[in-house]
Parts: C-alpha cells; structure tokens; sequence
C-alpha cells in the first residue's frame, strides 16, 4: 500500500491520511481538516513527490476536508495543469456542498474535475 | 437562541447561553456547537439556561476529542496565547469580537472562531461558510502582507448580527493597504498563468457584500455585509 517513507503527514487542521497506489500512475490521496495556509503547503510538497515519482493521476478524496483557502484552490488549480501536462488529471472527490460553493463561485466547474 | 457569551482560550473553555431552545433540536445544536468549539482549542463549555437561576453544568468535550483523534481526524487546536473574545448586546443585536495577535500562527483561530460564533446564531451553513471563507482571507492577508505600525500590533475580527443580516469586519494595525484597489484577478488569467497566490480577492468578492475599506491612521479596516437567508438573534 504505502512505501514505509510515505507516512501520513500531518499539520495544524490538516492530516493526509491515507496515500494508496491502487493502480500504475495512479495515487489516492485522502485529506482531513482545513486547507489553510500550512495544510496547502503540505499539499503541494505531495503533489511534487508524486509528479517526480512519476504518478499521473491522482484522486484526493476530501470527504473529510472541512476549509479550503485560497491559497488551497491556488494549490489544487496549478497542480490539476501539473498533472494534466503529465498526461493524467488531479480528480477532487467527495467534496461537501459548502466546499463545492468555492469552485461554482469561482467559474472553476468546468476546468476542474469535481467528482 | 445559543449565545456565545464568553470564550477563554486561554482557560480553553467557553460559556453558552440559550433561550427559546429546548428538547431534541438543542441537543443537536449543541452537539455541532461543540465540534466548533473543539476546533477551537476548547475543552470544556458551561451551559446557562436564561430566566433560571444557576442553572450551570459543564460538558467535557474531552472525550469527544480523544475519539476523534482515535479516529484519526485533525483536531490540532489552534493556539490560545494572546487571542481574547468579547460579546455584547443592543438590544436585538449581538456582536461579537475577537482580538488576535498579528502573527501567522493566528490565521486557522480566525476560521474557526467564525465557525462557532456563526453557528450559535443560526447562520444558514451555505452562507456561514462563505462569511467564514471571506473573513479568513481578509484576516489571513493582513496578517501575511501587512505591515504592522507598532510591535505589539493585534488584528481584529468581528460580526453584528441582527435578524436577516450579518455585518463583519477586519481591522488591522497596519500600514495603509486598500485591497479594493487592486484589480481582481481574472479567473482564466489565474489558470493560465498558473497561479498559486491571488486567489483571494475573487474570493472574497464573489463571497459577501458592499465590500469597504478605509484607514484611520491607525489601521485598515476592511468592511463587509451579507444578507442572510434566516437568521435570528432572539
């Protein structure tokens, strides 16, 4: 499941709990919490592991995500180009109403996979 | 009605009173009133019910913690050093304040201090998340790009809420910075230029109303309204 060095990581509000391979390219990631300020800086630093380890495509599962910042839809729009130049997509999923306000209200329905 | 009478972080624990309330409907507000208070670093909240007398008791939200924490949730609170509370009432008007200390570690008490004080007085959640979401990044950005104008200088948060209507603020001790003044950023300007930063305005425009800024010589205060759907402070 997981490589021994990829432990779940974790900071103030923010925790990725559970990063799964389940198929070549592909990663799950499961997040909880707030994606504030320091939670979005842990997210990015994952997503750049994946992408130099060679991963695709990746579904963050974020039924558990209770905030998002700006800085947290920054993170997730710059890394959706990211993961679409490397030939895959970063797939949203599970997000609660309240959250998926942020991207209607946005206009970022349509660039973003939202699942 | 729940009203947030007082919050001491530093005691981590709180003080609820409610009126009006009572049976099945109180039990599950307080239940999502205590999660609030949990992500707020508090442990303990005293109950008054108004019109009796000394009718107190306490619920350790402790146990509740240890669960969620079992569970493998986050509830990392934030820090309580340095933020201070204040509610008063006019009337059929509460306000709430909460005063922080400008330095980073503070930005994640403002989300979830909104959260609480919101909850209590019955803001629709769609909207509560939105005034949540505006006020964090208001806060959030004076805190990361102000300059403050004295070493000891603090950031305030605040709401006045009155039936249907919320007024919120953000006053700083900072250098004067308009934000309106800057030309939000285009979202497909943001995609194509791949943008982490610069989110914020968009955001916080699309999110509340009759957005104001102003400078006293002081601070900036950055003003904002939001009709609410149903809300009531009696």
């Amino acid at each position: 499941m997981c490589p021994a060095n990829e432990r779940p990581t974790v900071t103030r509000g923010f925790k990725i709990v559970e990063r799964a391979r389940p198929a070549e390219g592909l990663c799950v990631l499961r997040v909880t919490g707030q994606l504030d300020i320091d939670g979005s800086s842990i997210l990015q630093e994952a997503f750049v592991e994946l992408l130099e380890q060679g991963v695709q495509t990746v579904h963050l599962e974020c039924a558990d995500l209770r905030f998002i910042s700006s800085v947290g839809v920054g993170v997730l729009i710059v890394a959706v180009g990211d993961f679409r130049n490397a030939g895959g997509d970063l797939e949203i999923r599970g997000l609660n109403a309240d959250l998926r306000q942020i991207f209607e209200m946005l206009d970022l329905t349509d660039y973003v996979t939202l699942r | 009605m729940i009203l947030v009478e007082w919050i001491d972080l530093e005691a981590r624990s709180a003080g609820f009173e409610i009126s009006g309330e009572s049976g099945r409907e109180l039990e599950t507000r307080l239940t999502e009133l205590d999660a609030a208070a949990r992500a707020l670093g508090i442990h303990a909240v005293e109950l008054r019910v108004a019109g009796q007398p000394a009718a107190m008791q306490l619920r350790p939200l402790v146990l509740e913690r240890a669960r969620a924490e079992a569970a493998g949730v986050g509830t990392e609170a934030p820090p309580a050093v340095g933020l201070q509370h204040r509610t008063s009432r006019t009337g059929s008007l509460v306000r709430y304040e909460l005063r922080l200390p400008h330095r980073v570690s503070s930005c994640s008490a403002i989300a979830a201090w909104t959260n609480l004080v919101l909850r209590a007085a019955r803001t629709p959640i769609a909207e509560l998340e939105l005034v949540r979401l505006a006020t964090y990044e208001l806060g959030a950005n004076a805190i990361q790009h102000g300059v403050p104008l004295a070493a000891d200088a603090t950031v305030e948060i605040g709401f006045e809420l009155e039936a249907g209507r919320l007024r919120g603020w953000v006053r700083d001790r900072c250098a004067p910075f308009d934000p309106l003044q800057l030309a939000p950023n285009e979202v497909a300007n943001l995609i194509r230029e791949r943008r982490r930063r610069g989110w914020g305005l968009r955001i916080v425009l699309g999110a509340v109303e009759s957005l104001q800024h102003t400078h006293d010589g002081n601070g900036n205060l950055l003003s904002f309204t939001k009709e609410l759907t149903d809300v009531s402070s009696e």
